[in-house]
């Protein structure tokens, strides 16, 4: 028996042996915690569960499923997370690649505008909630004393239960915390690029914008591929600075539908058709989380 | 004549290239700083101050009553969610350094069926929607006992970061030469000592950035961990920060103050490490 453990533990001769204890402890964890409870939720999502009655399962076939596409409010949060997905990602791309172009320059200063603009994303999203909740206050906010005072509005704006502005603000809040990442990503697959391209450009007598197109875009293709899918998968997951700048109001114009899941299973306590709304939002994410393997794989070989 | 213009001409272009250049430059950081200075400064006035029709860009009269408010036995205990965060983030962090390096090793450096497949689900893991899991998160951490206890969170958060630590850590380990690793074997090092004694080392970027990024994410975390913490005992700052605004909304002075309570350890640590992290952030997203 001794003699059987000690051969167990020979690592020297075997790697599957010394490889099966390694990665034993992250695969424990992350069956039990994501495993475990995906297939849970997925079964939770057939049946017809209520907090109330927790015990109480009965199989109801697709039908949550088919509730979900029949509900107009499941339908609503579809189209918020679609907006502010496309319209945060957007912005960050644009700003971010604007920005990298920025600090790949030669200025007084860089090192230290390089690590300060990290500062955001090292934020929590409970406070850049409230760090906007407080700029945007309808009395006092320092940006609503701005606005006025170049004379762009008249009278102070409670922006956050207005309509119109409630998403925009949203997203610009979500855009401060997450454009330093994109920097940070497209800054790295700048300084890959080598200088004599631009050289052999200037020549040519293509440079500037012309060059930034010809060149600096199509060689950061890579990083702007990656940033934009990993952005998506957050934007889609958002529920911290909805939860903290808005509720999802006024009246569901926010809610996105992780804020719409969540509701559904910590505030209505419907937990199956909760299951259902996050194996939808589950199946997007899975979806972009194959194109983001596919291309990771393509461009490792 | 006309070429000592088209110097003039090319020199000006420059220099407003120049001007142009720190003009953006100073707009692009102040929109990512001034939130920061906005909430310090809210955080160091008096109340009467913050309500006032018109704000103080400069501070009058400086005061830390706030940060003595909120830091005794208030409504919102902020020094014991303080205790809390960090006891959670730095136990998530030393968890997930372990059992990261552990996992990244044997992806790196040993062969063994289903590797490929294993890794791979690892990324699929990372990605899942964290509202997917909560439900049946709750329904089992209740079972066990492990709701309203900072054990939870830790197994919870541990869960979520050890996939992208093993990622950094693995790209990290696939850089280091073999050659290195072959002569300490040679020396009559086995893998084990090997990878204690030559890879961690070498590593110590890659592990510094993964263990900044985990206690971001840990300290910063709230969505799950309302899920499972309903008892202000066991608030971390996040889940006690979202409960002040909820609550006591007028009071923006000491709000503020425990925001910058908040923040002031991750944006340290960051701004500490930064270099790691920037590569810890590209690992696998540029091609190197």
């Amino acid at each position: 028996m001794k003699i059987g453990i000690k051969r167990f533990f020979d690592f020297e001769r075997s790697d599957a042996k010394l490889a099966a204890v390694l990665i034993t402890p992250t695969f424990l964890l992350v069956i039990g915690v994501v495993a475990y409870p995906l297939i849970y939720s997925f079964v939770m999502s057939f049946g017809d569960v209520e907090f109330a009655r927790i015990k109480d399962y009965n199989f109801v076939g697709i039908s949550q499923y088919v509730k979900t596409f029949t509900d107009p409010e499941f339908i609503n949060s579809v189209q918020v997370s679609a907006k502010f997905v496309f319209f945060t990602v957007l912005v960050k791309l644009v700003l971010g690649t604007l920005i990298a172009v920025m600090l790949k320059e030669k200025f007084i200063g860089r090192s230290i505008t390089r690590a300060f603009i990290i500062i955001p994303w090292a934020t929590p999203f409970v406070v850049v909630g409230l760090m906007w909740k407080w700029m945007l206050h309808s009395k006092v906010g320092v940006i609503n004393f701005l606005l006025e005072r170049l004379g762009i509005i008249h009278d102070y704006i409670p922006f956050l239960s207005t309509k119109t502005f409630a998403m925009p603000f949203v997203i610009t809040a979500d855009v401060w915390q997450g454009t330093p990442f994109f920097v940070i990503i497209i800054l790295a697959g700048l300084q890959t690029i080598p200088e004599e391209l631009y050289e052999a450009a200037h020549m040519d007598g293509a440079s500037g914008i012309k060059a930034f197109f010809s060149i600096t875009l199509p060689m950061i293709r890579y990083p702007l591929f990656i940033s934009s899918i990993l952005g998506t998968i957050l934007a889609i997951n958002s529920f911290d600075l909805f939860f903290v700048l808005t509720k999802g109001g006024p009246g569901n114009i926010t809610t996105n539908a992780t804020l719409f899941a969540w509701n559904n299973a910590f505030k209505f306590y419907h937990l199956s058709y909760a299951s259902a709304i996050s194996y939808v939002i589950l199946m997007f994410s899975m979806l972009l989380t194959i194109g983001y393997v596919v291309i990771m794989r393509k461009n490792e070989a | 004549m006309k070429h000592s213009n088209m110097k003039t001409k090319f020199y000006t272009s420059k220099k407003t290239k120049r001007i142009m250049l720190y003009f953006f430059l100073t707009i692009t950081m102040a929109f990512f700083l001034f939130p920061f200075y906005w909430i310090v400064m809210t955080s160091i006035q008096p109340k009467d101050q913050l309500y006032a029709p018109t704000p103080n860009f400069i501070p009058k009269n400086i005061n830390f009553d706030n940060y003595i408010n909120i830091l005794g036995a208030g409504k919102v205990n902020i020094a014991i969610a303080l205790k809390n965060s960090l006891i959670v983030a730095v136990s998530v962090t030393v968890v997930c350094i372990v059992f990261g390096i552990f996992a990244a090793y044997a992806f790196a450096r040993l062969k063994f069926k289903g590797s490929n497949i294993l890794f791979i689900a690892l990324i699929f893991a990372q990605m899942l929607p964290p509202v997917a899991l909560l439900i049946p998160f709750y329904l089992i951490f209740k079972q066990l006992g492990l709701t309203n206890t900072l054990q939870g969170l830790v197994i919870m958060q541990t869960s979520w970061l050890l996939p992208i630590v093993t990622w950094i850590l693995y790209s990290y380990f696939k850089t280091i030469p073999r050659d290195l690793e072959d002569s300490a074997r040679i020396d009559g090092a086995s893998k084990v000592g090997a990878l204690l004694k030559i890879i961690v080392p070498v590593s110590l970027p890659g592990l510094v950035s993964s263990g900044v990024i985990c206690f971001v994410f840990s300290m910063g975390e709230f969505m799950g961990a309302m899920a499972i913490i309903n008892v202000t005992r066991f608030h971390t700052l996040p889940l006690a920060l979202a409960q002040f605004v909820t609550k006591y909304s007028i009071e923006y002075g000491k709000i503020t103050a425990s925001a910058v309570l908040t923040v002031i350890f991750p944006v340290a640590f960051v701004l500490l490490f930064q270099r790691y992290i920037v590569k810890g952030l590209t690992a696998g997203a540029v091609k190197e």
